[in-house]
């Protein structure tokens, strides 16, 4: 989870920000929870522990990709080493020129 | 000893997601800022999980945090779609 939140810090653009929020931060939240199940020792309450610790595995990618998704349909560009300084995509159709637009046509292609 | 293990790794969840404000304040997008509302949701649900342990009222604690991972997954879904509905229509 460390690994996480300094990757959302750190890195230069949204998906690999993406990227690193998705799997260590998934990765880091079931470890500690798992851990807190055998500290606990067998109960009922490790068969609600496993229930969150279910939902975080299949709910956090899950809500990963769906931003991931929205956001290259809107032709958020990533950060390449040509293009260092990529533009922001704003969501207000009204800032978007007519160059930009055409390319974040390309992109939702 | 375990006690205190829990309590300094309740104050770590704690100062890292100071460090994710950063990012939820600075974010140069719309995307940024939804992926550090997600992070910061994720680590509230651990940290609510381990406040349940040293309280010792765990079952309370417990419906609390799956109430705060539905919730937590609901906005991320939700940001997701409306952002892309808004993508089509600008288009």
């Amino acid at each position: 989870m460390a690994i996480s939140c300094i990757g959302l810090v750190r890195l230069p653009d949204f998906y690999t920000r993406n990227h690193a929020a998705g799997k260590s931060g998934t990765l880091g939240s079931i470890l500690i929870l798992a851990g807190l199940a055998i500290y606990n020792g067998f109960d009922i309450t490790v068969l609600r522990l496993f229930i969150i610790l279910l939902f975080f595995a299949v709910a956090s990618p899950t809500a990963t990709h769906a931003v991931a998704r929205a956001a290259y349909r809107l032709g958020l560009e990533p950060w390449t080493l040509k293009n260092k300084n990529p533009k922001i995509c704003s969501v207000e159709p009204k800032d978007i020129d007519e160059d930009e637009e055409s390319e974040i046509q390309e992109g939702a292609d | 000893m375990m006690e205190g293990f829990i309590v300094v790794a309740a104050f770590f969840i704690l100062a890292l997601n100071g460090i994710c404000l950063f990012r939820l304040v600075r974010g140069p997008s719309v995307f940024d800022r939804a992926v550090a509302v997600s992070v910061i949701g994720n680590n509230t649900v651990i940290l609510i999980v381990l406040v349940g342990f040293i309280f010792e009222r765990i079952n309370m604690f417990f419906d609390i945090a799956v109430a705060y991972a539905l919730l937590n997954f609901i906005i991320s879904i939700a940001l997701g779609k409306y952002f892309e509905h808004r993508g089509k229509q600008a288009q």
